[in-house]
């Protein structure tokens, strides 16, 4: 018997409320993560020489690739790590069960996500401001924000999508890490085996490549998150029964 | 597996071990330290701002390109070289758009010989021969549009310099430079469902510096690497 009864709903919100505050370290670790690709951004993702009228052109392509790479295994790495001993312990804080826990972490990731994936993709403009300063190099005007809305808000999402689904994957394989240490190699596994084997071609080429536009290769991502975390809660609720 | 594809994993593998590391200390440093929590909240509003700001400053910097063409404006300025390429081939010069002029030039010779002197300049030349019996020749320089990653080239390259005096017409090249840009992209490159060749060889215009002369029928135009005009 209870004075108050607390809904689902409330119980999420609260935890989602204090584990933003215990987790804020991951996201200081984020910029971190950010601020090494843009360093490695510096002198460019890609160029191409050309000759014209008896002038060499070099043109260098600056993209947010690496920093998304960096911030990718960042994801993979967070979704993990809320799982371990250590952040699983701040749930003794509360009265709470497996499906409130697995909602708010949930929650939790897909906020940092969105983060993630909008200041991954603002971080780009700082090397659109540090590059024409430091270097005796032409510059083109390259559309930003205000010139192209529609191109930027789809590779926003993209971004966010993206390291969803990696984060989903990570809180997967943190999951299954708990029930049994074995499948900690599985990670590396999958790394190895999926661009090995055909079917792990035929896999990666479906999702990434086999896109009739950046729209369907969002929700395939967002498709691939919810799998993933359904898994997550599924694997995690039959480890509430075993121990 | 190859020997490459091995080692292009290790390098990710490295990776994966430093940002493990990274967000291990994080979680121990934020539990030895009290203050860490109100810090981080700090250095993610710092960084935020630092952001934003990035975006406002950019849209001041000045840039090279003067502006970002749509695919659909390349395509009208290769259409609109392709008809000058063709009428200047007939001599058609009143289809000659006056807005690709950059400079004319009439000159009186003497005798029955005009010299063409290329140094060194690949520019297109084409004569129209006229039936007057003065000794006055025309000489217009026509230079079409040239696009490249979004910039004009027709500032960037210099014209060959051209030189009427006496009987000659000297074109000189201009000498070799090099030039490099920085160019941005919103789009991950991994993702790109265009082309980057593609789409960088639609939005490249190739435009050529023209000589078109006007010359009476009864004036010889020679060249000293026996270039033949007819």
């Amino acid at each position: 018997m209870f004075l108050c009864n607390s809904t689902l709903g409330e119980v999420v919100w609260t935890q989602v409320k204090f584990k933003m505050n215990a987790y804020l370290g991951t996201l200081v670790s984020l910029i971190v993560v950010q601020i090494l690709g843009l360093m490695l951004s510096i002198n460019g993702t890609s160029s191409m020489s050309t000759n014209f009228n008896n002038t060499d052109f070099q043109f260098v392509w600056i993209t947010a690739d690496t920093v998304i790479i960096f911030v990718s295994i960042w994801a993979l790495f967070l979704g993990n790590v809320i799982t371990t001993k250590g952040y699983r312990n701040t749930n003794f804080s509360f009265v709470t069960n497996g499906i409130s826990n697995n909602l708010s972490n949930i929650i939790v990731l897909i906020i940092m996500s969105v983060f993630a994936g909008i200041t991954t993709f603002l971080s780009h403009y700082i090397l659109r401001i540090v590059v024409p300063f430091f270097n005796d190099v032409g510059y083109v005007r390259s559309g930003s924000i205000i010139d192209d809305p529609l191109s930027s808000i789809t590779s926003m999402g993209l971004m966010v999508s993206l390291i969803l689904m990696i984060s989903a994957g990570g809180y997967l394989w943190g999951t299954l890490v708990y029930i049994h240490r074995a499948y900690m190699f599985l990670l590396i596994v999958l790394i190895i085996a999926l661009p090995a084997t055909k079917t792990g071609q035929m896999i990666l080429r479906f999702i990434f490549a086999d896109n009739m536009s950046l729209f369907v290769l969002n929700v395939k991502f967002v498709c691939l998150a919810i799998i993933f975390f359904v898994l997550a809660m599924l694997c995690s609720n039959r480890l509430e029964v075993r121990r | 597996m190859s020997n490459f594809g091995i080692l292009s994993i290790l390098p990710i593998l490295g990776l994966l071990f430093i940002i493990w590391r990274l967000l291990r200390l994080t979680k121990s440093t934020s539990n030895r330290i009290n203050w860490a929590q109100r810090s981080n909240k700090w250095i993610l509003c710092i960084y935020v701002g630092v952001l934003l700001l990035a975006v406002v400053v950019y849209e001041a910097i000045q840039a090279d390109g003067e502006k970002v063409y749509t695919q659909k404006e390349y395509a009208t300025f290769i259409d609109e070289n392709n008809v000058f390429q063709q009428a200047f081939e007939k001599n058609e010069e009143s289809k000659f758009d006056p807005k690709f002029l950059i400079e004319e030039w009439k000159q009186q010779i003497e005798g029955d010989t005009l010299e063409v002197i290329l140094n060194g300049s690949n520019v297109r030349m084409n004569i129209e021969w006229t039936n007057s019996k003065e000794q006055l020749v025309e000489a217009k320089m026509y230079k079409t549009y040239s696009y490249m990653g979004g910039i004009n080239m027709e500032k960037e390259i210099p014209l060959p310099t051209l030189e009427v005096k006496d009987n000659q017409i000297i074109l000189t090249a201009i000498p070799q430079k090099e030039r490099t840009y920085y160019r941005f992209t919103n789009e991950l490159t991994f993702f790109s469902t265009v082309n980057n060749l593609d789409s960088w060889e639609q939005r490249r215009v190739i435009g050529h510096t023209y000589i078109y002369l006007k010359v009476p029928k009864h004036i010889n135009v020679i060249d000293k690497d026996g270039l033949q005009f007819y």
